[in-house]
């Protein structure tokens, strides 16, 4: 009766009822959707006007840094449309209303992500394809179908690291009730941290940001495919495998969230 | 005098609430610092000077830059939004206290908590970004505190809109972001495009961060207090006439 099918067809109904409710109010829709565009917008404003002055910035020009915020930010969106309802996990806890997922046949996870439609994520989405679009044109790689393979793939494993490692995080509140400032911090972190080269934050720096895991997520596959292969410390072929590290970071994430799942003891309200 | 104590204690208390809260706003700006310096210093690489600015100037302007920004973060939009919404400012009407004298003391309250924060904050950036000495500790102090003025002007403003809309969430939202460039708070305005440099030095803004920062690294000087001064007579002007007639509109929707 729970299987995958069964489950995936629970989660449209669930979602179904979930944009009927968003759709109620369009025109907050369309404004946190260009909030959210904007927020990127300044991000990348910043790299723009610096390089406009400095041209490089360890040996990256204005192509190879679009083409690393934009793969950043795509893969942050990719993440966060599907999984954008983790932000307010740990209120569903403390509150609660977890509780009554936990009765319902279909899984705790695809309710909890089903409860709401949150439009802003689609907003990253859509600004970094945008980015990632034009830096394609811009950098000096040969676009066939084997690098554009590679760039999905790095995309999708870059967004199972953020996810994953979210994930993991939020399960943090089964045990604590509250997990929000941890991390809304380590977000924090790849948001500002992975859109530059990894170089420019020293050995310690790069041995911390290889360890989060923030370098797998777009600054690795980046320079893969820009020819210039720069493993931030670690073998070259760990950069090569890059887009890899994401099933690996979901599934031991999603393994830890069953695990803190089963010691769950409801926060009694 | 006394009843002016009294409201900013019971303003203090209710900021302090939430401390911890408040710790962890100390860590966006941190990383923010931490990035920045090292973004400058990869930028100048190696070269110890880019158009008279040396590197060290950079990362003492990205240090005083982040701490002047997290002095400028302030609740007063949101509380002024959450009053009018609820009917509450039909309470604070009958203060004692002029409204609007009300809200400039909530902002100096804000900053009586968030003093003591910055001195957490600045060990940890002096170690990491490093900080030259002043150019002129006075005329610092002085542009500071115009600074800060400004800012309050500014946000008053956005704040009385309140009075019109009852909604300013998204409103305040692209105003931090926008603000952020237009204050020199990511890039300073000497290394900003030509016509990037004109627009922003025709607004308000840079005279909120950058100013200060440019006097403390003897970039700027009496000029630069010059523009503050005619920049806070101005708005402190916008926020008078604006919040009388903000007060003509107030709604009490059955408290």
């Amino acid at each position: 009766m729970t299987g995958v099918r069964w489950q995936l067809r629970a989660a449209l109904i669930l979602l179904g009822g979930a944009v009927r409710g968003a759709v109620q109010y369009r025109a907050d829709i369309v404004f946190t959707m260009i909030a959210g565009a904007l927020y990127n917008g300044a991000g990348f404003a910043t790299i723009w006007v610096v390089l406009d002055r400095f041209e490089v910035i360890a040996g990256w020009d204005i192509g190879d840094m679009a083409l690393l915020y934009g793969m950043r930010l795509v893969a942050h969106g990719l993440w966060l449309v599907p999984f954008n309802q983790l932000d307010w996990f740990s209120d569903h806890v403390r509150e609660g209303s977890f509780d009554r997922y936990l009765v319902r046949p279909a899984s705790p996870l695809l309710q909890l992500l089903t409860t709401r439609i949150q439009f802003s994520p689609f907003g990253d989405l859509i600004s970094g394809l945008v980015v990632l679009g034009a830096a394609m044109s811009a950098v000096d790689v040969d676009w066939g179908p084997l690098t554009v393979a590679y760039l999905v793939f790095a995309l999708i494993g870059g967004a199972l690291i953020e996810g994953g490692i979210q994930l993991a995080l939020s399960s943090i509140a089964f045990r604590t009730l509250k997990a929000d400032q941890v991390k809304l911090t380590v977000d924090s972190v790849f948001n500002l941290f992975g859109n530059y080269p990894a170089r420019i934050f020293g050995t310690a720096g790069q041995l911390v940001l290889s360890v989060i895991p923030v370098v797998f997520v777009a600054y690795l596959p980046a320079s893969v495919l820009l020819g210039r292969v720069d493993a931030a410390g670690l073998p070259a072929v760990v950069a090569w495998l890059s887009p890899l590290a994401g099933v690996v970071v979901a599934t031991a994430s999603y393994l830890v969230w069953r695990r803190m799942l089963l010691g769950y003891q409801s926060s009694g309200t | 005098m006394t009843e002016h104590l009294a409201f900013m204690r019971t303003r203090i208390s209710e900021v302090l609430t939430y401390r911890f809260e408040l710790l962890f706003q100390l860590i966006n700006p941190l990383l923010q610092l931490l990035l920045l310096a090292a973004v400058w210093r990869a930028v100048y690489a190696g070269k110890s000077d880019v158009d008279g600015v040396s590197v060290s100037t950079m990362t003492t302007y990205v240090t005083l830059s982040t701490l002047h920004t997290l002095l400028m973060h302030d609740q007063i939009v949101h509380w002024v939004e959450q009053r009018v919404r609820s009917g509450a400012v039909g309470i604070d009407l009958v203060r004692p206290i002029p409204l609007l004298r009300q809200q400039i003391l909530s902002q100096a309250s804000q900053v009586a908590v968030k003093v003591p924060m910055m001195a957490v904050v600045f060990p940890v950036a002096v170690v990491t970004t490093g900080l030259v000495a002043p150019a002129a500790p006075g005329l610092y102090a002085l542009s500071t505190l115009l600074g800060w003025l400004i800012n309050c002007c500014v946000l008053l403003l956005i704040a009385a809109v309140a009075f019109w809309t009852l909604e300013l969430g998204g409103m305040t939202f692209l105003y931090y972001v926008v603000s952020q460039f237009l204050s020199g708070a990511l890039v300073p305005l000497w290394f900003m495009p030509g016509w990037l440099r004109t627009a922003v030095e025709w607004l308000p803004l840079q005279a909120t961060v950058f100013t200060p920062v440019a006097i403390y690294l003897g970039k700027d000087g009496w000029g630069g207090i010059g523009v503050q001064a005619m920049w806070l007579v101005l708005l402190g002007a916008a926020v008078v006439l604006v919040w009388r007639r903000a007060l003509h509109r107030v709604v009490v929707q059955g408290g």
